[in-house]
């Protein structure tokens, strides 16, 4: 089970149509300020640059966020502050499922406790190393994503160790899969692991034997890696688009460096097997 | 509900496999695999599928992209959104596009399953 928004959970089981989703976000859209007015109210835009982008947002299909920073009215940790103060302020999805009569409290309540229930369930106790770094937040979620999504096709013990900064090398019979996000901040994750561990995870993810089939394998673990990405974002900058590379595979030999230095190294090992998780700001 | 001609478009091998065998578990029957939107929108053209399963995170044309050329060429086509993505703007942005319904990855069969049926009023 992944990290999802409330609405798409509720889609996905059948409890909301898609025009009741897609009508209460404009319920919630209309209860809160718009990123224009949040940004000027905290001084980061003046009500000309605000018109502007509005402007150019018509002329292209991009959104407030984007054309801020392309514009050079905001820089990119601005307009994570403003999407933030936006969603804090904003009304809950689910109080206007109840004001629209769509949902009961008690029926509310009973799926906000097992949304909530899903998240908890596998959630690592992480040191506060990890959250104190500027995102925090998306390596504790990412590593909890990873986990809970590798011990449902693996079954192992796991535990994080130390953070370490280094550049990590891929040895031999080792593989490196990484990929980049925007947040709007861009950011890299990747993971290291050993041939066999590769084939464990690619043969439980498909449910068949890829030994004899390192291609498949190497697929499956990249879609692995896209889905934890995937889920591990989807809260951070929720109105934004997500902007996310295909993931990319690297070999022996090659030296994996973050180019601001700051690699954080987490090795998740289980009893027989182990793979390092390497996060970095790029 | 009768068995529905399908067409998957994600650049992952792995993950056709898996759909295609999830598909055929629910009476389903995938007629074509595409792995980017420009293969998706020569096999849409050629195939014309009841409903297209569209991945969104792929190399060369992405799955947004794909998604608006698609209902350009069909304006009643029946597009199921299938992303690791899951952010509230990336959800909203597919289904006011034309997304008729979005599944975010992993999903079970039963996800599959409801979304096929929320389909099922308008594909004959």
């Amino acid at each position: 089970m992944s990290n999802k928004f409330f609405g798409q959970y509720l889609l996905e089981r059948g409890i909301i149509s898609k025009n009741q989703l897609l009508h209460t976000i404009d319920l919630q859209k209309a209860s809160h300020l718009t990123l224009g007015q949040i940004a000027i109210n905290k001084g980061y835009l003046n009500t000309e640059d605000a018109k502007k982008i509005n402007i150019e947002q018509q002329r292209k299909d991009e959104r407030f966020g984007a054309l801020a920073v392309s514009m050079g009215f905001m820089i990119s940790r601005q307009i994570s502050e403003v999407f933030i103060a936006q969603q804090n302020d904003r009304k809950f999805f689910g109080e206007l499922l109840v004001e629209q009569a769509i949902l009961s409290k008690s029926v509310l309540i009973k799926h906000l406790e097992e949304h909530s229930e899903i998240k908890k369930r596998s959630a690592l106790q992480l040191d506060a190393t990890i959250y104190a770094h500027p995102h925090g937040k998306l390596i504790a979620d990412t590593i909890n994503t990873t986990v809970r999504l590798f011990l449902r096709i693996i079954k192992m013990n796991v535990q994080v160790s130390e953070l370490v900064a280094e550049s990590i090398n891929i040895g031999a019979g080792e593989l490196a899969f990484s990929q980049s996000a925007e947040l709007p901040e861009p950011i890299k994750i990747g993971y290291l692991m050993k041939t066999e561990l590769i084939n464990t995870i690619a043969s439980n993810f498909l449910g068949m034997d890829t030994s004899n089939n390192s291609a498949v394998a190497q697929d499956a673990v990249c879609e692995f890696m896209n889905i934890v990405l995937g889920n591990s974002l989807a809260g951070h900058g929720k109105s934004a688009l997500t902007e996310l590379s295909p993931p990319v595979i690297s070999g022996p030999g090659v030296e994996l460096q973050a180019p601001d230095k700051a690699v954080f190294n987490i090795v998740l090992a289980g009893p027989d097997q182990s793979f390092t998780l390497f996060l970095y700001d790029s | 509900m009768s068995a529905l001609k399908i067409l998957v478009v994600d650049d992952s091998l792995s993950m056709r496999l898996v759909v295609k065998q999830l598909l055929a578990n629910i009476g389903h029957q995938v007629i074509g695999e595409a792995k980017d939107g420009l293969e998706a929108l020569k096999l849409y053209m050629e195939l014309k599928p009841d409903v297209v399963m569209l991945d969104l995170v792929m190399p060369k044309f992405d799955g947004k992209k794909t998604l608006k050329k698609i209902l350009q060429v069909d304006e009643s086509a029946q597009v199921v959104i299938c992303s690791s993505l899951g952010s509230e703007g990336d959800i909203e942005y597919c289904l006011r596009a034309g997304a008729k319904f979005y599944l975010q990855k992993p999903y079970e069969t039963e996800g599959i399953r409801i979304a096929l049926n929320s389909l099922s009023e308008t594909v004959e």
